[in-house]
């Protein structure tokens, strides 16, 4: 049987068309010749016809064969067995193949998954084996990952059991490794012929090693791409930042990122504590992303989990994305003041409680706050991750350890209200411990009696505001009335870089609000305290809404309520030391057991690598070992390469594979064609032939040319 | 009828003068080579005795001789110089093909023969009569034997149109029918017509008592056939054409053509005919020499 490397050029077989195109339609320019009399030269023509004409359709043939034989001989022919006619017999070829069983061997198309076709074709390959010839197979990933079956141990049978029980799994494919054991195996092989089949989807990923090392001895690796090469129908979930914390029977967004390559669409389901929430559909356009958000209301205290499910899709293995989700009873925040301030109408805790204990008389709903005092010196002691944010009144007097500590809550995904004022000693300390360096937040020092009762301050107002920022967007009409609101002259910042965001400016330009990521964490400036002395607004209806909406968005805008990882990624797990106990992770039907580490901390950094095959995506159970108390939980998701399907390039690998006869197998072939090829005595043995046989073509046809 | 003013053009007094010249160059040359040009006859000069035979005419017994020495001798002359000859130029389209540099057609030099033949024969004494034709008769020159006759036979061939196709059989037939007595009968031309209608007429002309030579003048592009490239051939007569891969059909043409020629030389010999086959690459003197020295052998067998 013949079949070809390289088909695609099968294509240029087109252009023998031209020779034929030219022989019958280029009129053919006669020189006119006057002659004394035709009466000999027609009896000669008659009888010379057909030799001309045989002449042209020799020419003809020669041009043709020749176009024909070099668009062959690019497209790579071989022949199966013994072209020659001499040479090793099939009785001396050792194959080792590599299964890539791979969670990306999942990927579906036409009805059947990658690795069902790299079954297949493997199958083929063992059970198209005839006694004498050696045949090894390994598997990347799952329980016989980097175990070698061999047919001269255990039979063709045994291994074709092992390949029917094989699926694709999770798991760091390691290729080199199970490469470098091929070349151990086939080294020891007597086998003239010795070749590595790489049955997989030559992903990239799998050819992220360095090179091999030479393997000493001729060896053929055959890779053969069974993906059909076209992982680019695949999309992927991922989580998108959600504004807002999850409160108790209050309704909270909650977006996702479905990502491709375009032109597929496919219904994005959540799934919260195995109900479904509701359905969108998803489709985004050619190389980039779409945003899905939900609304989730949920109506229990405590840890809830979900998954966000893609479908229908290619590949299954990154259509998933697990969360843990933690509802809140109230929005929990910290007011860095004591009681005494709390009860002082000039202070600016004053109006912050009594703006809480406004929004909370209407009951449970978007302005339900749960506000606790803590004055600046406890700030350092408090445990803050129980809060959503806190909130520092313009004169709470936080000293720098205070707003380390505060720097750190911010960081890990909390958001911070700061509110400062004109001739605030600590401003300075506050922009550069809250505020990144690429901020560029410039404050400005009090001039002489600023501040001071009866000064004489003017009041400015309010000039500019970002109304779509979710601080103000809620606020409807009462955008008019914060615009009638005036503010002290006298402010703390005067400017700031590109790295902050500018949310309100006052009449001069100076800003009033500020806003920079931190981290995971939010954190709002206000350049003016919240008592009458500075602003008018404390005093103003629209007071209420908006803090509860700044301090909801400072409190939200964090990734802390998905709860989720990616594997391969840190994740933290806070425990207390307490415990005294090792902790794991538990897979809630208790079958898998993963330890994580001993007690040593209050919040422990983990990666999970070498548990790969055996953490697959799911929510985990983080517990005490011994005990098997449940501490907290963990969404264990697919790792990033998992969502990235892409083709390793022809020349990549064999950059990766120096001295390897590198041979890569189109998907098209079946598994008949492709177990011949593998049966293949040689790869290009016709190529030299039809090179010369081409050129022979030419040169006769030139031959003939020349006799006319 | 030749007109007046044609005759007498320039151009055609400037030809003429070459053409005479060129005739006289080759006649002069060849009689100064030729010892005995003359033919043998019984009508003029004594030239020998020869012993009787029966049959011979008694009128030739010299009886003189016959009184000294007993035996019958038959006196012989040298041949009648009043002999009527008749030049037939094929003046067809076809005649007017010519493959050399120098742009000479076969008419050309047939011409050429002709006007040589012609002053071979009024040098001689012996009328001349002249017929140039293609399809039909184009000029026809009654047979003179004044020396001024010659430069009528000029004027005519350099005036001559033609140029349609060839009727041999049928001018020889023509010719044929006018003659009243034993003439020698010359035909010039390429002979590219249907054999069989010329070789009967020659054969008619022959039993008519008339002596024929023919010369078959060709150009050598006609003989060789020397093209390469693919090219359409347009008879120069018919005006139809033809194409043809010159390569293929060469070897084809070549055998065709030996046939033709060898055809006429085989029927010639049989019929007693003089046939000269000749190109327009071979020196006229030469080609008159050889007819002339093949004449003298046959005269003496």
């Amino acid at each position: 049987m013949l079949h070809f490397f390289q088909p695609v050029f099968l294509a240029g077989l087109l252009l023998t068309g031209i020779p034929v195109v030219l022989h019958l339609f280029t009129r053919q320019r006669y020189a006119q010749v006057p002659f004394s009399s035709l009466m000999f030269l027609r009896t000669a023509r008659r009888r010379s016809m057909r030799s001309v004409t045989l002449h042209h359709l020799l020419a003809l043939l020669c041009r043709v064969s020749g176009v024909a034989l070099i668009t062959l001989s690019f497209a790579m022919p071989l022949a199966r067995g013994k072209p020659w006619g001499a040479g090793a017999s099939r009785a001396s070829t050792a194959v080792f193949i590599i299964m890539d069983n791979s969670m990306s061997m999942r990927w579906r198309s036409r009805g059947a998954t990658t690795y069902d076709r790299a079954k297949e074709f493997a199958g083929g390959i063992i059970g198209d084996a005839a006694g004498g010839e050696e045949i090894f197979i390994t598997f990347l990933c799952g329980k016989n990952a980097g175990r070698v079956y061999s047919t001269a141990g255990s039979g063709n049978a045994a291994a074709m059991k092992v390949l029917r029980g094989s699926g694709p799994d999770y798991c760091d494919n390691d290729l080199s490794t199970a490469l470098k054991d091929a070349v151990r195996k086939l080294s020891a092989s007597t086998a003239t012929e010795r070749k590595i089949v790489i049955a997989g989807d030559v992903q990239k990923n799998a050819f992220r090693f360095k090179p091999l090392p030479r393997p000493g001895f001729p060896v053929t690796a055959m890779i053969v791409d069974a993906s059909g090469g076209t992982p680019r129908e695949n999309l992927t979930v991922a989580p998108a930042p959600s504004p807002g914390s999850l409160i108790l029977g209050v309704p909270a967004p909650l977006c996702f990122e479905v990502r491709g390559s375009g032109g597929a669409r496919a219904t994005l389901s959540l799934i919260v504590d195995g109900v479904n929430r509701g359905e969108r559909t998803a489709g985004p356009r050619s190389g980039g992303s779409g945003r899905v958000c939900f609304s989730v209301t949920l109506a229990k205290p405590g840890v809830h989990h979900g998954e966000a499910r893609l479908a229908p899709d290619a590949l299954e293995a990154d259509n998933r994305w697990y969360f843990r989700l933690e509802a809140r009873e109230a929005l929990r925040t910290l007011v860095a003041a004591g009681r005494d301030a709390a009860e002082n109408p000039a202070s600016d805790a004053y109006y912050i409680v009594r703006a809480f204990r406004a929004a909370n008389a209407a009951g449970p709903g978007f302005q339900w706050v749960r506000a606790s005092l803590r004055s600046a010196a406890e700030l350092p002691y408090v445990p803050l991750r129980e809060y959503d944010a806190a909130v520092l009144p313009s004169d709470a007097g936080v000293d720098l350890k205070g707003l380390k500590r505060l720097r750190d809550f911010v960081t890990r995904g909390g958001g911070a209200l700061v509110f400062t004022r004109g001739g605030d000693p600590s401003a300075k300390s506050i922009a550069e411990t809250l505020f990144p360096a690429g901020a560029g937040i410039r404050t400005r020092p009090a001039a002489q009696g600023e501040g001071a009762p009866g000064a004489g301050d003017r009041f400015i107002r309010v000039e500019t505001l970002a109304r779509d920022h979710p601080i103000f967007s809620h606020l409807g009409e009462g955008l008019a009335e914060l615009m009638t609101a005036r503010f002290s002259g006298a402010g703390s910042v005067s400017a700031a870089g590109p790295g902050a965001r500018i949310l309100a400016t006052l009449q001069g330009g100076e800003p009033l609000i500020v806003e920079s990521r931190l981290g995971r964490g939010t954190v709002l400036l206000v350049s003016r305290g919240m008592n009458p002395r500075q602003t008018s607004l404390a005093l103003q209806p629209v007071f209420v809404p908006w803090l509860i909406g700044a301090c909801r968005h400072v409190g939200g805008t964090g990734t802390r309520h998905g709860g989720a990882f990616q594997y391969g990624a840190d994740f933290s797990v806070a425990f207390d030391k307490r415990i005294g106990e090792e902790i794991e992770l538990r897979a809630p039907g208790g079958g898998v057991r993963v330890p994580l580490a001993a007690v040593d901390g209050e919040r422990k950094k983990f990666t999970l690598s070498d548990e790969r095959a055996a953490v697959a995506p799911g929510i985990y159970e983080i517990a005490a070992s011994a005990t098997g108390r449940r501490l907290d939980a963990a969404a264990v998701n697919h790792a990033p390469e998992e969502g990235s399907l892409e083709r390793a390039s022809e020349s990549a690998l064999r950059k990766k594979m120096p001295g390897f006869n590198v041979v890569l197998v189109p998907w098209r072939w079946g598994k008949d064609e492709a177990v011949d090829v593998v049966f293949a005595r040689e790869y290009t043995p016709l190529l030299p032939l039809l090179i010369f046989a081409a050129t022979l073509a030419l040169l006769l046809d030139t031959r003939l040319s020349n006799r006319r | 009828m030749i007109e007046k003013t044609r005759y007498l053009s320039p151009d055609i007094l400037e030809k003429i003068s070459r053409m005479e010249l060129r005739a006289r160059t080759v006649v002069e040359g060849l009689l100064t080579g030729l010892h005995r040009s003359r033919g043998r006859g019984f009508n003029v000069e004594f030239l020998e005795h020869r012993e009787y035979t029966p049959g011979d005419d008694l009128r030739h017994v010299d009886w003189k001789l016959y009184a000294k020495s007993d035996r019958y001798f038959v006196k012989q002359h040298e041949e009648e110089t009043s002999l009527q000859a008749r030049i037939l130029l094929d003046s067809s389209a076809s005649m007017r093909f010519g493959s050399n540099a120098a742009g000479e057609t076969k008419l050309d030099y047939a011409s050429v023969l002709a006007v040589a033949i012609a002053y071979l024969f009024l040098k001689q004494g012996d009328a001349v009569g002249f017929l140039s034709f293609d399809s039909s008769p184009i000029v026809t020159i009654e047979p003179r034997n004044a020396r001024e006759h010659l430069y009528r036979i000029l004027a005519a061939i350099e005036g001559g149109t033609g140029g349609g196709e060839t009727a041999v059989a049928r001018s020889l037939e023509n010719l044929a029918s006018q003659l009243k007595r034993r003439s020698f009968v010359v035909l010039i031309s390429d002979l590219l017509e249907e054999t069989a209608p010329v070789t009967r007429t020659l054969m008619l002309m022959k039993r008519s008592g008339h002596d024929v030579a023919v010369f078959h003048v060709m150009d050598e592009a006609e003989l060789t056939f020397p093209y390469s490239r693919s090219s359409r051939f347009t008879d120069m007569e018919t005006r139809r054409a033809m194409t043809v891969e010159p390569a293929a059909v060469r070897r084809q043409y070549i055998r065709n053509l030996r046939k033709f020629i060898g055809g006429y030389t085989d029927f010639c010999r049989q019929a007693g005919i003089d046939f000269s086959a000749t190109s327009t690459s071979t020196p006229v003197e030469k080609t008159l020499m050889e007819f002339l020295s093949r004449r003298e052998l046959r005269k003496r067998r």
